[in-house]
């Protein structure tokens, strides 16, 4: 954005701090977190996620169970947190792969132009026209049930949102005096594209693929619940909603509840993120 | 109207090629449904026969055109799950989906509009609808059918915990309130957020200072000259809030036992029953477009800058 008012050799602890949004730093601290805690389950987790008790189930939270334990035993909170990795990792790279088909896809119809641009621009409408939910149901009747088929859905389904946003941005930014520099300059397109164009853009992909994160994560948790994604006794917290939910039913809610409070909160977080993100754009300081 | 014609021919294309993509897609999934038919004792000459029978030995887009020819006629194909017309398996449950969505789209819109007004009427509930919002717009489907039938049906006992009623429609609404509650939630909180962004970007333009200063009555300013503008893309994100309930009824009706065409799209997932799953796909895929179109044409309706702008 506005780049003249911060120079780079501005970089003094106070300027990043001015820079700093306490709300962002916070919500990114507490994510970055979890993340950590997921991936360090085998060292935080109290119990194997996996280790059956049937004298000890569907026991409300203790000292020993600070969440309680399902109906075989299990500990809850260590299946939280094996069951984050898995969580976790689904929408991260439903994102990943969304994010570089939208961008490439933008980026080059934007600088083609032409017939190549209606072509991208109507395959991605009709592309939207399937909901997400749908598109990973389908693909789990071709592929079968289980975590790949409904990540490269959805990672196919995110696309057209991710474009859609990022088209006009990209529209005002291939007009601006730049990017004519570099042409005139004798740059190749595909130089101009990825140095100059994709760099200026990435701020707004940073918001909107927070903001998709967590709808994907509903997504694919919501494909666990409904028994085509992860399949039990694997911990995921779609999953264990699933598993939690005949339990609920007979008087033992912790783990449906339990899960779903971790699904909302994580959600929760990554949109105040994106939020926060695409505020910055809107406000530059 | 030429407008309006357009909108029309974008919404078929989109579903004539989207419905082509499913069917391509489906039909790459393994399994032959000739020798699936056939059952296990048929000879391999008699599955031959039955392929070429069924069409299957033809490409894909004569098999296309025949079951879409065919569909538009009322059949639907075979459920091999269930061993009867695919039509009249969905017929019943059709209406059972449509009720819940219908249910669920008239929540988002007294709430979810009446939500994203509440700040312009009372100054001080502008945060509050803030947080609230965004705590909505969080919250899953499935974890708010959760929460739902811990507390109003299990806890309170005001509601029932699962399944649909046979009853009359009072019966049949008092089964669907939860589910219903639970498929809107995050589309009110959603269509709430929209309503406020869009109504407080509009009372700020100069058009509305203007009439302010022309000294007229602060309802008609309102009525006039901010909702009608903010009005736009409270439709647009209504349409897509209709089309993205239809395809939620598929987590929310598995979570209630609710007997519709989202649970029986699971279950035919599940049973490999392909002749359903293509016709369920269909029907979601429809809606979205049907519902995207209508807001669309409002859209038209509504603003003439629209008309004029497109056309030219």
């Amino acid at each position: 954005m506005s780049t003249l008012a911060t120079a780079p050799h501005e970089w003094s602890v106070g300027t990043l701090l001015r820079r700093l949004d306490p709300v962002l730093t916070v919500v990114t601290v507490v994510l970055v977190a979890l993340v950590v805690v997921a991936i360090c389950a085998p060292f935080l987790a109290p119990y194997p996620p996996e280790q059956i008790d049937l004298l000890d189930a569907n026991q409300a939270p203790s000292a020993a169970h600070l969440l309680g334990t399902d109906s075989l035993g299990r500990d809850i909170l260590s299946r939280l947190i094996y069951g984050a990795r898995l969580t976790f990792l689904g929408p991260t790279l439903i994102i990943l792969l969304a994010t570089i088909a939208g961008v490439s896809l933008t980026i080059s119809s934007v600088w083609i132009g032409g017939t190549y641009d209606r072509i991208v621009s109507r395959a991605l409408d009709i592309l939207f026209a399937i909901p997400g939910i749908l598109v990973a149901v389908i693909a789990v009747a071709i592929i079968g049930p289980g975590l790949i088929a409904p990540v490269i859905a959805l990672s196919l389904a995110y696309t057209p949102y991710l474009a859609r946003v990022l088209r006009s941005v990209a529209m005002r930014e291939r007009h601006l005096a730049y990017i004519e520099a570099g042409t005139l300059m004798g740059l190749s397109g595909w130089a101009i594209g990825w140095r100059h164009l994709v760099p200026n853009v990435m701020p707004m992909v940073r918001a909107q693929a927070a903001l998709a994160f967590g709808a994907a994560l509903v997504d694919l948790a919501a494909v666990s619940y409904i028994g085509l994604g992860v399949q039990s006794p694997i911990p995921e917290w779609g999953v264990m909603v699933a598993e939690g939910q005949a339990a609920l039913l007979n008087g033992y809610p912790w783990q449906a509840i339990s899960a779903g409070i971790a699904i909302v909160v994580v959600v929760l977080l990554v949109n105040v993120a994106g939020e926060r993100l695409a505020l910055r754009l809107e406000r530059p300081r | 109207m030429k407008e309006a014609l357009r909108v029309v021919g974008r919404g078929l294309i989109t579903l004539l090629v989207a419905s082509f993509v499913i069917y391509l897609a489906l039909s790459l999934a393994p399994g032959d449904p000739a020798t699936a038919l056939a059952g296990n004792r048929a000879t391999p000459e008699q599955v031959e026969t039955l392929r070429q029978e069924l069409g299957l030995d033809r490409p894909v887009v004569v098999r296309y055109a025949a079951w879409l020819a065919a569909s538009l006629h009322g059949d639907l194909g075979r459920s091999l799950q269930f061993r009867q017309d695919t039509a009249s398996l969905i017929e019943p449950r059709l209406g059972v989906t449509f009720l819940l969505v219908g249910y669920a789209f008239l929540l988002i819109l007294v709430f979810g509009i009446g939500l994203g007004l509440l700040p312009s009427v009372r100054s001080w509930l502008s945060w509050p609808v803030v947080v609230v919002t965004a705590l909505g717009i969080s919250i899953p489907a499935f974890v708010a059918a959760m929460i739902l039938i811990q507390v109003f049906a299990l806890n309170l006992g005001w509601f029932p915990v699962l399944g649909t009623s046979n009853g009359d429609l009072r019966d049949q609404l008092w089964h669907l309130t939860l589910p219903a509650i639970a498929l809107a939630i995050s589309w009110v909180a959603y269509v709430g957020q929209i309503t406020r962004a869009s109504v407080r970007e509009q009372a700020g333009k100069e058009h509305v200072d203007t009439a302010r200063g022309r000294g007229l009555a602060p309802r008609a300013i309102f009525s006039k000259h901010v909702l009608r503008n903010a009005a736009i893309p409270i439709i647009t994100i209504s349409g897509l809030a209709l089309a993205a309930l239809v395809a939620g009824s598929i987590v929310v009706e598995t979570a209630f036992g609710i007997g519709g065409i989202g649970s029986l799209l699971v279950t035919s997932v599940l049973a490999k029953d392909y002749d359903v799953v293509l016709a369920i796909s269909m029907i979601f895929v429809l809606a979205f477009v049907v519902a995207t179109t209508v807001a669309d044409l409002a859209l038209v309706a509504l603003d003439p800058r629209l008309r004029s702008k497109m056309s030219a």
